[in-house]
């Protein structure tokens, strides 16, 4: 059997075995056996580190939790909030109300146990009266923990409206009714609603003017002046019948044919009273509750237009609030344009003083330039002069090397017949091709150094000047080597030559 | 290496890493299913019981694991050897019967099988490293660390066992 190498590891690499399942599990049920397994496990668990269906089931599950307790706890709240409260007291008072007002419907199941009961019986009728009225009291009581000016307006507003709304449908009753019972509790309840409403509308009117300034709380403190004003209404009710009609008197006038008729029954029932012949027709707490309920009634009037006036006070109030507001805003506008106008003033300043600054600042420069290029050019000038100075002293001091050497040539020449090889040592012929080179370079760097103004040509002109005199030198030292070296020798061969 | 064997979360985890690839490893190299898991859940269990001596600096611990699965195939080869089991009369046994299976289940390939028998006609280590190599899919650097020797000598060893893997399979 012939196989290839790559198709021979592709065989080995497919035959690779995979454990049974049942072995894989048994073993990992051992290894979760190990000691320290779950307490470890619980330690590392971390939520956000390892995607667990079961631990995500879990946390779904606790956050629904917190959801619904938050919706309940959020229902709850709003349903005990003083605002909240309030309305629930003036929806069962407004309940015990209706049944006052149309016996014949059915109560309203849920909001007041008392309305499962037959409201033509005496007993439910003074219990629905004393319901409205301590319904009311208890909205008004909630309504003091309400901070928000507009809030408490509005259930302020509604507690005027049950209220004066109570004075309405009781009075009848009390003109009505046959129970001194159903009498009585009504001309109270009229009486407490008459001394409530009061301070109730007192305190309306300045939650509305509060909300209308725009403040945020209001403080309302209701309750003890409710109480003051029910004392006076009860000093009120235990004087007598005439003073009571006395004080409606003064009202007659503007009261309408209903209130009127009433007014004529109160006197009857006095008159009844006075004659003492008829005692029956003689009700004297029918005659004072009437007296009540009619005197609340003229208050309830009075205070609409008291609250027809205080609206176009708050109309006008508003209104002076907007054009305030407005005047405000064209103030701040005005005041933002002339800003403006500052600004612009400000930076066209600015500009200007920064391109005289950048003027002055450049012409300063170019100044600094111009003394600069000044200043280069004198130094330049100088470095000529100075490179020239040097090359006519070069000159000067080869011309006197060359001298002397001719000059000891010729001295030497005589000599050159006697001792070959040191004439070869000197290479005279190649020192003067030098000499010659050297001069011709010199020459060059004269021309060029005249011709052209650059530096650096006259540097490089400097730098062959000063190769071509270390040559010199070299030549010179060369030859005083030699010079040496003949003396030495002619030392060895003791000849005079040296000395002369 | 971030390897580490502390807790016996790590232990699990690696198991369900490598479980496969150390069964299959002690499979190709012993041939029987029952001794296969036993050694392989052995070489875990050996694992946890040694892990303070694991250095990740030094090797993975895919690697140590293979080192401690090796000694256990090797140990256990040894009994086998001492107590005769395994000699060159019982490969032969073995390659016969593995032949009527071959005959048997037709569905089988049978060129790996023809495979698995000439590996195991190999020697020790060359066997051992061509599961290593081509089954296991390790790198030679790793065979190196699993087996100890030089990286240079497993490489030189790989080379030879393909060469007499090849030779044996050409022989019939």
């Amino acid at each position: 059997m012939n196989i290839p190498f790559k198709s021979l590891i592709n065989l080995i690499k497919s035959s690779t075995v995979t454990p049974s399942q049942e072995w894989q599990d048994k073993t990992l049920q051992k290894i979760r056996a190990i000691e320290g397994y779950q307490t470890k496990k619980s330690a590392n668990f971390n939520i956000f580190n390892s995607f667990n269906p079961f631990y995500m089931k879990k946390l779904l599950s606790g956050v629904l939790a917190v959801m619904v307790v938050v919706v309940i706890g959020g229902y709850f709240y709003s349903q005990n909030t003083p605002y909240a409260k309030a309305m629930q007291h003036l929806n069962n008072a407004e309940a015990a109300l209706d049944q006052l007002k149309n016996p014949s419907t059915p109560p309203q199941v849920g909001l007041i146990p008392t309305a499962y009961a037959e409201v033509s019986e005496e007993t439910t009728i003074v219990e629905l009266i004393q319901t409205v009225e301590s319904e009311t009291d208890q909205a008004v009581e909630e309504s003091e923990g309400i901070t928000d000016p507009e809030d408490t307006a509005e259930v302020l507003g509604e507690v005027d409206d049950l209220q004066t709304e109570t004075v309405e449908v009781l009075t009848p009753l009390i003109a009505n009714s046959e129970s001194a019972e159903v009498v009585t509790t009504a001309t109270v309840t009229v009486e407490n609603t008459d001394a409530s409403n009061e301070v109730v509308e007192e305190t309306r009117n300045a939650a509305e003017v509060s909300a209308a300034k725009r403040e945020k709380k209001i403080a309302v403190r209701m309750r003890e002046k409710i109480k003051e004003r029910r004392e006076i209404r009860r000093t009120e009710r235990t004087e007598k019948i005439e003073d009571i009609i006395a004080s409606l008197q003064a009202s007659y006038d503007n009261m309408d044919e209903p209130m009127k008729k009433k007014y004529d029954t109160i006197k009857e029932v006095l008159a009844n009273c006075e004659s003492d012949e008829d005692e029956s027709k003689c009700n004297l707490g029918r005659a004072k509750g009437l007296a009540t309920a009619l005197n609340a009634k003229a208050r309830n009037e009075a205070r609409q237009e008291e609250r027809k006036e205080h609206l176009e006070e708050l109309k006008a109030l508003q209104e002076q609030n907007k054009e305030e507001m407005e005047a405000q805003r064209e103030e701040t506008k005005q005041l933002m344009e002339e800003n403006k106008e500052e600004m612009e003033g400000e930076r066209e300043e600015l500009k200007e003083l920064l391109e005289d600054g950048d003027r002055e600042a450049i012409e300063d420069q170019k100044e600094d330039i111009k003394q600069l290029k000044e200043q280069q050019k004198e130094e330049l000038e100088k470095q000529k002069e100075e490179t020239k100075e040097l090359m006519e002293k070069n000159k000067e001091e080869q011309k006197d090397l060359l001298e002397k050497l001719k000059e000891e040539k010729k001295l030497k020449d005589p000599e050159d017949d006697e001792d070959t090889e040191e004439d070869a040592d000197i290479d005279e012929p190649e020192d003067e091709d030098e000499t010659e080179v050297e001069v011709e370079a010199e020459v060059e760097v004269e021309d060029e150094a005249e011709d052209e103004d650059e530096t650096e040509v006259e540097v490089e002109a400097e730098v062959e000047v000063e190769d071509e005199v270390e040559d010199e030198d070299e030549t010179e030292d060369e030859v005083e080597d030699e010079q040496e070296d003949e003396t030495e020798d002619e030392d060895e061969v003791e000849t005079p030559s040296t000395e002369s | 290496m971030g390897d580490k064997l502390h807790t016996p979360q790590d232990l699990e985890k690696a198991f369900l890493e490598w479980n496969k690839l150390i069964y299959s490893y002690i499979y190709l190299r012993v041939q029987n299913k029952e001794t296969a898991e036993d050694l392989a859940q052995e070489v875990f269990m050996n694992a946890w019981r040694s892990k303070e001596t694991f250095n990740n600096k030094k090797a993975s611990l895919k690697s140590w694991l293979f080192v401690i699965a090796t000694n256990e195939i090797r140990d256990y080869l040894n009994k086998l050897a001492n107590k005769k089991t395994t000699n060159l009369e019982g490969i032969e046994e073995k390659i016969g019967d593995s032949k009527e299976k071959i005959e048997d289940k037709i569905e089988r390939d049978e060129k790996l099988e023809i495979i698995n028998q000439k590996i195991n006609l190999l020697g020790e280590k060359y066997k051992t490293i061509i599961i290593l190599r081509y089954q296991q899919d390790l790198s030679v650097k790793e065979i190196s660390e699993i087996l100890n020797i030089e990286y240079s000598a497993t490489k030189v060893a790989l080379h030879r066992a393909i060469h007499r893997l090849q030779e044996l399979c050409e022989e019939k």
